[in-house]
Parts: structure tokens; C-alpha cells; sequence
């Protein structure tokens, strides 16, 4: 009875071990292979932010978005594509920066679709900073 | 006589563009924290700046949310444990350039210092800080540069017994921006 108490005891401490490892090293996952909680052109979620930021936080930030308009400007780090705002107006922009840097060629004022996780809104209008910019983190490009 | 007339127009608006704002959604910022147990880095690619170049008013937001960390635990973490993003989403910075005077904000040579002073802002504590900046002109705005430490404590930013040894006391943040002629 007292080796079978060591055996579980020590078998669950092995199993806690192997498991506080693994949530401990585990990567990111990559954003391309979650489904997206919403879908919107990027004048949509940012017309959202503006009128009830507190409620479109509430929705959106730590959400996977999925957002299509069009691209304002592109972000090269090494000759590669590593962020691109989203937008038809340089002052209320989606800034999505990608999970992996992408090596393909993209041209500004072409339509995209990005997927990526909200990090939230920054913009206020007593600020000095123009405008408003909703975040996405660790983006994907979906075509 | 036309060339004289060309240059000048040259010269004026390169005068009127210094004395504009200039502005970016694309400036970098990292932090460092080094312990003998780990290394811990994360970086906000997202940094909003702008610089009204005749007054010297700045101003500094990231997001917290937007910094990137290599591992989804430690991102966790810094979230939800230390700077509490959900109740203090940005950072600011908003002040200052000192020391502008005499300096051609036409064209800022590299090697230029000049002291950025006004309040930090992280977790909802606000402090005056005073950093040497380097700055220059650069494709017709300006490239900053600035290093600095920060005391988490300072900013009641508090660290749990079981992972005390695993922060550092003192943090090494670094903030990289090019800024750009912003007309509207």
C-alpha cells in the first residue's frame, strides 16, 4: 500500500514537472492556424474604437481580428515585410505587425486580408499624437 | 538670377518642413531585464511618436499589450501580474526638448544631444525623467536614439516572490524612432 502511495506521489510530482515545462517553453502559436473570433475592413473596427473605446476593447483586445482594406504602408526590416498599416486615411490606421517576416512582394493601396491578435486602441484626442491606431500583434497574412 | 530664386524657395521650405511636426506609428522599443537566472526581452515595434519641431513638444504611446515577448508565458505575465495592462493599456512620455536653441533644426547633424525632460507614465505612475537623446536629421525628419533605465519599483510595479530572482531590479530600455514631416 506505501510503495503504491510513493509510486502515484511520485508519478504526479514527474507529470507536474513535465507540465510546468511545457506552459513554461511553449512558443506562441502561430496566429495563421487559429480561426479568426472577427471579420472586418479596417475602417469598421476602427470607427468602433472611436465611438465606445471601453466596449470595443472589451470585444476585441486579446481577440484574433481578421481585417481587410487596404494597404497605406508597408514596413521592411532586412528587405523583408515585417508590419503594414491598414487603412485609406494615414491618420486611423490598423498597424499589424507579422508573426514571421514576409519575403513575398506587396504593393501599398493593394487590398489585403491580415489576421492578428488586437492589442488594443491608441488614440485620444487631447493628445498631441494625430488620429488613431488599432494594434495587431503577431499578424498573418491571409491573402 | 533663377538659380538664386530656386535656392531660396529650397531653403524656405526646408525652414517651414523644420518647423512642422513630424511623426511616426513605427518606432521601436525594448526593453531588457538580464539576471543570473534569465534574460528577458520584449519589443513594441509600434511606438507612436511625435516631435512639433518649433515648440519642442514630444510625445511618446505604446501600447502595453503590443510588446512581444520570445515566450506566451512571460508575456502573460509582464500582462496580467506587473504592469496590469487591462487597468493601464499605454505608456507615455510627454515633455520637452531641451536645448534647442542655436541648433539649424533644418539639418541636425549625427552626433547631436539634446535632453528630452517631461513625465513618464507606465502602470498609472507618473515621473519626471530627464534623458540625453541623440538625434539628427535624417530623409527629411529625425532619427532619435535613447537608452535608459527604469526602476519597476519606482512604478509600484510589483514582482512575486517565486519569480523575484528571475527580474531584474533595474531595466535597460531602449527607444529607436525615424520620424517624418507630418502636414495635416
Amino acid at each position: 500500500m506505501k510503495r503504491t502511495l510513493t509510486f502515484g506521489a511520485l508519478t504526479a510530482i514527474i507529470i507536474g514537472v513535465l507540465v510546468a515545462y511545457q506552459v513554461s517553453f511553449k512558443d506562441h502559436d502561430d496566429t495563421a492556424d487559429i480561426e479568426a473570433a472577427h471579420k472586418l475592413n479596417c475602417e469598421e473596427v476602427v470607427q468602433e474604437f472611436l465611438d465606445d473605446e471601453t466596449a470595443a476593447t472589451a470585444k476585441y483586445v486579446d481577440q484574433i481580428l481578421e481585417i481587410n482594406g487596404p494597404i497605406l504602408a508597408i514596413e521592411r526590416t532586412d528587405q523583408q515585410i515585417t508590419s503594414m498599416k491598414i487603412s485609406m486615411d494615414e491618420l486611423y490606421v490598423v498597424n499589424a505587425t507579422l508573426q514571421n517576416p514576409f519575403e513575398g512582394e506587396l504593393e501599398e493601396s493593394s487590398e489585403i486580408v491580415v489576421k492578428g491578435v488586437c492589442s488594443g486602441f491608441l488614440g485620444d484626442a487631447e493628445s498631441m499624437l494625430p488620429g488613431g491606431v488599432v494594434e495587431l500583434k503577431r499578424g498573418s497574412i491571409i491573402k | 538670377m533663377k538659380l538664386l530664386l530656386v535656392s531660396a524657395l529650397i531653403l524656405c521650405s526646408s525652414v517651414v518642413s523644420a518647423q512642422g511636426k513630424y511623426f511616426t506609428r513605427d518606432g521601436h522599443v525594448k526593453f531588457f531585464s538580464a539576471t543570473s537566472v534569465e534574460d528577458i526581452e520584449a519589443r513594441n515595434h509600434k511606438l507612436t511618436c511625435v516631435l512639433d519641431a518649433a515648440s519642442g513638444q514630444f510625445e511618446f504611446a505604446a501600447l502595453m499589450k503590443s510588446f512581444e515577448f520570445k515566450k506566451p508565458l512571460m508575456e502573460e505575465h509582464f500582462n496580467e501580474n506587473f504592469v496590469e495592462s487591462n487597468k493601464y493599456p499605454k505608456g507615455t512620455f510627454k515633455g520637452s526638448v531641451q536645448g534647442l536653441d542655436g541648433i539649424d533644426m533644418a539639418n541636425i547633424p549625427s552626433g547631436t544631444n539634446v535632453v528630452a525632460a517631461g513625465k513618464l507614465e507606465i502602470h498609472g505612475v507618473v515621473k519626471e525623467l530627464e534623458l540625453a537623446a541623440p538625434i539628427e536629421s535624417r530623409d527629411g525628419g529625425y532619427a532619435i536614439h535613447s537608452t535608459f533605465k527604469i526602476v519597476p519599483e519606482d512604478y509600484n510595479i510589483e514582482i512575486p516572490n517565486t519569480v523575484r530572482d528571475n527580474i531584474a531590479k533595474v531595466v535597460d530600455v531602449t527607444v529607436e524612432a525615424q520620424l517624418k514631416a507630418f502636414n495635416r
